[in-house]
């Protein structure tokens, strides 16, 4: 599919709630093995994880630590409902707190890539949505080394960071080259 | 190991099937599905089934808002289920789940008994909803003529006389033709004013429904009106469409019909016109 459209393609980890009999992968070497067979991007749903870890009975971490870091090349976040057996994965709330410690780990293993927040349920006002996303700043690792192949001609190495219309956010762009687009951190291997 | 296909088609089957889920004695279930600390392999496949058809309810919910506002919350979900039961969701796409939902309604109304009695009559708004919601629908999504050239004015006043007699006409594909029996169309309107109208009482009501510049437009046609477009719509020529329907109706008022056709033509309801060679 790829070599048809001509673009890399970006796969995303899903929310589950069953389990299969005949499974001889956990979820995290099956990505794994997905991108070394396709050269495809991962797009890692920091809650998707969270929410399968308590539905599957699976150490979060371990899944953070197996994935191909230098695959990820965006992030997501969202809020989830507890339902107290299992977790949903509906979009309409706040990230937990658990939740952004896994986006903290994330961030640190994979040197940082874009963020997005999805909450599309009980949607409230703009800037409390904003200000949610913006929280993804506090937990970015500090200073990391921008990948190799994405660095600027100066060689400025500054934390990755979300785009947003905040004062500082402006004030650092005119000292630093923006971030290169998210799909830049992919080796395509596709001709 | 199984086949992934026969697994795929197991939970499938068992998800969009509207009856119960299987449960934790199911052979099948056992075979395939495993269990958490806290949920056994049932219940965890009940979360899919339940979501599935949860989210099929809100499509229809919101597919037909003055339809549910009608008959209230509860009401309404009872016939979308017994609906999604009846006629399963069989398209790609969720644009269609809603195509048969007034032809479920007409099959499960109880027969009239005596004609002009209050329940027939609100069953005859009930279902006249239905298809004027669907059919908005079905037409904002469909394929409509945007920045195409119409047969308009111009168009028509251009064809010979000699001619027009055997000039067929394209209808365009947004255009749909709605007999109603009650005007439901001017509930919806009121309805959607935010006003809480009384349900109309029965009245033969023809409406042409299409779409310009991507709004969905309604307009109230007379009945001999909607003959004749209905006859245009599905290929006749403009002698055959008007003399079916003179001699259906014995319609006399051949003053009208200029003034339809001009009508039509603004609206954009025709595409083109196949005038003979």
């Amino acid at each position: 599919m790829q070599d048809f459209l001509e673009r890399p393609l970006v796969l995303e980890n899903p929310s589950t709630y069953v389990g299969f009999a005949d499974s001889t992968l956990s979820e995290w070497e099956f990505l794994a093995r997905l991108c070394d067979a396709t050269g495809c991007g991962l797009l890692l749903d920091v809650n998707n994880v969270y929410v399968s870890s308590v539905n599957h009975d699976f150490d979060p971490v371990e899944y953070l630590r197996a994935v191909p870091h230098e695959r990820v090349v965006q992030f997501h976040l969202a809020g989830h409902t507890n339902c107290g057996t299992h977790l949903i994965d509906t979009h309409d709330g706040r990230v937990t707190s658990a939740v952004w410690e896994l986006y903290r780990l994330a961030h640190q293993l994979t040197g940082g890539a874009s963020t997005l927040l999805e909450w599309d349920a009980k949607i409230p006002s703009f800037p409390e949505v904003h200000a949610e996303v913006m929280k993804a700043r506090d937990f970015m690792a500090a200073r990391l080394p921008a990948p190799s192949r994405c660095r600027e001609p100066s060689g400025t190495q500054g934390p990755a960071r979300l785009a947003g219309p905040t004062n500082a956010v402006a004030a650092e762009a005119t000292q630093t080259p923006g971030l290169p687009h998210p799909l830049s951190f992919i080796i395509p291997d596709v001709a | 190991m199984r086949d992934l296909e026969a697994i795929q088609r197991w939970m499938q089957g068992v998800i969009m099937n509207a009856g119960a889920a299987p449960a934790d004695d199911d052979e099948e279930l056992r075979r395939t599905l495993t269990r958490s600390r806290r949920l056994t392999a049932a219940q965890r496949l009940a979360i899919y089934h339940n979501a599935y058809h949860a989210r099929l309810l809100e499509c229809l919910r919101e597919e037909f808002p003055v339809l549910r506002q009608v008959l209230g919350e509860e009401t309404f979900d009872a016939f979308a289920f017994g609906y999604l039961v009846a006629y399963p969701s069989r398209s790609y796409t969720l644009t269609q789940l809603g195509s048969r939902f007034a032809q479920y309604l007409t099959e499960t109304c109880p027969a009239d008994s005596d004609a002009g009695e209050a329940p027939a009559g609100w069953a005859a708004f009930v279902i006249d909803l239905a298809a004027l919601e669907w059919t908005f629908s079905e037409v904002f999504d469909g394929p409509g003529v945007e920045g195409e050239p119409l047969f308009d004015a111009a168009a028509l006043a251009a064809i010979s006389p000699e001619c027009w007699l055997q000039t067929r006409l394209e209808p365009v594909p947004c255009l749909r033709l709605l007999r109603l029996r009650t005007p439901a169309h001017e509930y919806y309107a009121a309805a959607r004013d935010g006003r809480e109208p009384a349900p109309p009482a029965p009245r033969d009501t023809f409406l042409a429904v299409t779409r310009r510049n991507y709004v969905v437009q309604h307009h109230a046609l007379h009945a001999a009106e909607f003959d004749i477009l209905g006859a245009l719509a599905a290929g006749r020529t403009v002698a055959e469409a008007i003399m079916g329907t003179a001699f259906v109706r014995g319609y006399a008022g051949a003053a009208l019909l200029g003034d339809w056709f001009r009508r039509w033509a603004a609206n954009g309801f025709f595409r083109a016109a196949l005038t003979p060679a």
